[in-house]
């Protein structure tokens, strides 16, 4: 077996987990056997480790990070949300009802990325630089996180909005989902503020300027104003719980569209590593 | 604080609707600059007040703060500050300690955990006030230049040196102090030939001693306030002579850039008009090319086809002779100069201590208050969390338990309301105004992706790729070349050019072609393969190699084509070329076939006309 068909085999064998997972969570929710999500929470689990396997291998036989292409992006984003998902449901076990929603965009992110190119490439110079591993980790971290609070989102919307079952009663009050709604958001912000500053700080080493208002740069910002005006606003004029919740999807469908969308469409200094 | 500014203007610079606003046009300008990127939103007065609007918001907001912290910070708290805690319990349990009456006094015990949580707001918002500066500073009194050297060259100290400079609006251009010659350039590349780092070795002429020190892509050199570094861009130069007969010698170095994995092109222009087209290969230990492939073309006519190593002289037709004399590798060189560099880290480290202070380190007030009651007590147990208070539901619970009794039984909660955070000096309450504001930002954003998706149409990509392939393709006719097909052809069509430019060469003859007009009629495209058709009309004609001269009078075609493109990592390339219907051909007779009785007249496309021209 070549390295490329087991590695192949990995990620495919943790996609297979994390849709038994899913199932299970279904499963022990709809069904009300909240004996099983502990189960279920092992399957997922489970899944993390091909894919973990899967990442290595990739990383060993290409030599750098998952930074380069699409397929190395998309996957390493699905296994830092399943695990941001997995530690907090692991913490707070009546929490399992978003990974409904947190665990699908994962696997549809992962789905997406072994659909593309997984040509190897090679590092340039300019993206030979410690910064850039500060830039992509936070980077990820912030993705994570915004997918934790974008599930939190949807489950506060149905809580609000008058929805009734045995799946949301299990959850806490919509104050105390609207919290964590807010505190994923906070921690998404603080990780894509790294991200930015450590691009800032990468891009002064190679390029010679802090900030150019390349697109990708202008579409990060907007993506962090746009959360930052989400925070500012809920806290200027009390935002009701549904209003957050909204504002939080919008935002998260912005920073979807910064991450994997825009690179793709503006040309721009970095869409040249993203272009395959 | 800031007394020169008066208190309307002050309440209007921190009132919540002008800081959203801000933020909004900000991130407006910044989205819209991508979508037109010709507008120069960022050079723009309005965007420059903009700015300056947010620094002034921002400077209020920070003084504010840092004197909201410093009177919090240094409160002592009273049972008073518990009255509106979102957690609240009050219960009876048997005294702790036996004392007598005339002991028993009530005991309060108030506590605070994470108070550092208060700065959050005020550091991250001092950051970005740094970073608004620094920028400001940066565009005003910050440089930047660029230059490209070749090995042994030296850059002199004065700014007329730099090839281009780009100074602030208030800045002196980039000068080094001392000289600075390039001694040596070092790629290291991947075994695929892709380049992997690139490392200069610079001297630097101090008064005193000359020091050697090396520089890479993201490893940089400070030379008094200037930063000196390279980008990625470097190659080999060739250092060519032209000699002509009664005229002076002219040397040129021509820089010779990246035109595919390890190979390098570049044109070196020499007397009467005359163009060396050179390409050479730079292998992946990095070594200076010993072998220049040299094409010397005159308009469109080539001259001379083949190799030169270094030390030979080429003798040209017509007596021109050029001498190819070395080869070093020439690097681009950048300068920069930014005095507040530091100020700007310094901001950024600051918004990402503050964003973390204020998510991950909340304040937590404590307050236990114990009655005595004889041999009972009664206990008020407080907890006024900073903010995200429905999350310390369990702490409170923890707390309560602690003091014997369960919080759930008893607790006055009411979490949600007085926990929104402390920054807020103004509120508002959630009302239709607030509602179509919500409403147009998320217009905004989801309008956005459309605008942003706007791509050409079908026709006009499929016009651009026609266009690109037949320029592309016209010059390797042009230049005898083949090599240049390369990004536009597939392995079939590629082939079939290969032979059509050969056979021409084989009878001494390029070809020189000009697209008149073209028509696209029609495009199919899916995922993988398009279809265009067109319509063209091409002016011909033949010239003989060596002396650029017409051979064979010349031709005007008219033709209707199907290219077919096939899309190959996203690049799309010909795969295969068809007339639609027989070419209309100007000349009766291609000279390279003109002693060959009979043969058919050919279109350069390669396909024979059925019915030669009426």
């Amino acid at each position: 077996m070549t390295p490329f068909a087991l590695e192949t085999s990995l990620h495919w064998s943790a996609v297979g987990l994390y849709i038994a997972g899913m199932v299970g969570f279904a499963w022990a929710l709809i069904f009300d056997h909240p004996e099983k999500v502990r189960r279920t929470l092992w399957i997922t689990t489970a899944g993390l480790l091909p894919h973990t396997a899967a990442l290595l291998l990739r990383y060993f036989r290409v030599d750098h990070g998952p930074y380069m292409l699409k397929y190395e992006v998309l996957s390493s984003n699905a296994w830092i949300a399943i695990a941001m998902l997995l530690v907090f449901v692991w913490r707070r076990p009546n929490w399992a009802p978003i990974a409904l929603v947190a665990l699908p965009a994962a696997i549809l992110m992962m789905g997406l990325g072994l659909f593309t190119n997984p040509e190897a490439r090679t590092l340039p110079p300019t993206l030979r630089s410690i910064w850039l591993i500060f830039h992509v980790v936070f980077n990820k971290l912030a993705v994570g996180a915004f997918v934790l609070s974008f599930a939190a989102a949807i489950v506060l919307l149905r809580k609000t909005g008058g929805a009734s079952s045995r799946l949301l009663d299990r959850l806490p009050g919509p104050d105390v989902i609207e919290a964590y709604t807010v505190r994923f958001v906070g921690f998404g912000f603080v990780f894509w503020t790294t991200t930015i500053g450590a691009g800032a700080i990468w891009a002064n080493q190679s390029w010679g300027r802090y900030w150019g208002w390349d697109p990708i740069e202008s579409w990060s910002l907007v993506t962090w104003l746009a959360y930052a005006i989400l925070l500012h606003a809920r806290i200027f004029f009390r935002l009701k719980a549904r209003a957050t919740a909204w504002g939080t999807i919008a935002c998260f469908v912005l920073s979807v569209l910064t991450v994997l969308i825009f690179p793709f469409v503006f040309p721009s200094m970095h869409s040249a590593y993203f272009q395959s | 604080m800031l007394p020169f500014i008066p208190k309307t203007a002050k309440r209007f610079l921190r009132s919540p609707s002008v800081i959203i606003s801000e933020i909004t046009a900000i991130s407006v300008a910044a989205a819209a600059s991508t979508v037109w990127p010709n507008c120069h939103f960022f050079q723009s007065v309005w965007f420059a007040a903009l700015a300056l609007l947010a620094a002034a918001s921002l400077l209020v907001v920070v003084l504010e703060q840092a004197g909201r912290l410093r009177s919090q910070w240094l409160t002592c708290l009273t049972p008073s500050h518990f009255q509106t805690a979102p957690f609240r319990a009050e219960f009876e349990r048997p005294a702790q300690y036996q004392t007598s009456d005339a002991e028993a006094r009530p005991t309060v015990r108030i506590w605070t955990l994470r108070r550092l949580g208060l700065s959050g707001s005020g550091v991250f918002h001092t950051g970005l006030l740094l970073i608004l500066v620094a920028g400001a500073l940066r565009a005003l009194l910050g440089a930047d230049a660029e230059v490209d050297l070749m090995e042994g060259e030296t850059l002199q100290p004065t700014a007329t040196a730099w090839a281009a400079q780009w100074p602030g609006a208030l800045a002196r251009p980039v000068r080094l102090q001392v000289p600075v010659t390039l001694q040596a350039v070092k790629a290291e590349r991947y075994d695929t030939g892709a380049l992997r780092q690139l490392k200069l070795c610079l001297l630097v002429q101090h008064k005193d001693a000359i020091v050697t020190e090396e520089i890479a892509v993201n490893h940089d050199l400070r030379l008094g306030s200037n930063r000196l570094f390279p980008s990625s861009d470097y190659g080999p130069t060739a250092l060519v002579e032209w000699q002509n007969t009664g005229a002076p010698l002219a040397r040129q170095a021509a820089l010779l850039k990246e035109a595919g994995i390890g190979r390098y092109e570049g044109i070196a222009s020499g007397p009467g008009g005359l163009r060396a087209h050179l390409r050479t290969q730079v292998d992946s230990a990095g070594h200076h090319p010993e072998l220049i492939e040299v094409r010397v073309m005159r308009d469109h006519g080539l001259l001379f086809a083949g190799e030169a190593r270094v030390g030979d002289t080429l003798v040209l037709p017509g007596g021109v002779k050029l001498a190819l004399h070395g080869t070093p590798f020439w690097a681009r060189l950048r300068g920069s100069r930014d005095y507040a560099l530091g100020l700007a880290y310094l901001g950024f480290a600051l918004v990402i201590a503050g964003a973390t202070l204020i998510f991950t380190v909340i304040k937590l007030d404590f307050c236990v208050a114990v009655t005595p009651l004889g041999d009972r007590e009664r206990v008020f147990v407080a907890l006024k969390p900073q903010r995200f208070a429905p999350l310390f539901q369990e702490r409170f619970e923890q707390l309560v338990q602690a003091q014997g009794r369960r919080a759930s039984q008893q607790a006055q909660t009411s979490p949600g309301d007085e926990a929104r955070e402390e920054a807020c000096s103004t509120t508002l309450s959630t009302s239709r105004l607030l509602r179509a504001r919500l409403a147009g930002w998320l217009f905004l954003l989801l309008c956005a992706p459309l605008l942003t998706s706007c791509k050409p149409s079908a026709l006009d990509q499929a016009r651009t790729l026609v266009e690109r392939y037949n320029r592309v393709v016209s010059e390797a006719y042009r230049r005898g070349d083949v090599k240049l097909i390369d990004p536009v052809v597939g392995p079939r069509e590629g082939k079939k050019l290969t032979g059509l430019i050969g056979v021409r060469l084989d009878f001494g003859l390029t070809l020189d072609s000009r697209l008149l007009s073209l028509e696209v009629t029609d495009v199919e495209e899916t995922k993988t393969v398009m279809r265009v058709r067109t319509k063209e009309r091409w002016r011909y004609r033949d010239l003989r190699i060596g002396t650029g001269e017409q051979v064979g009078e010349e031709s005007l075609d008219s033709y209707e084509m199907l290219y077919m493109f096939t899309n190959v990592n996203r690049a799309w390339l010909v795969d295969e070329i068809r007339f639609t219907k027989p070419p209309w051909v100007g000349r009766r007779q291609t000279p390279w076939t003109a002693d060959r009785k009979g043969a058919p007249v050919v279109a350069p496309h390669g396909t024979p006309s059925e019915h030669p021209t009426p």
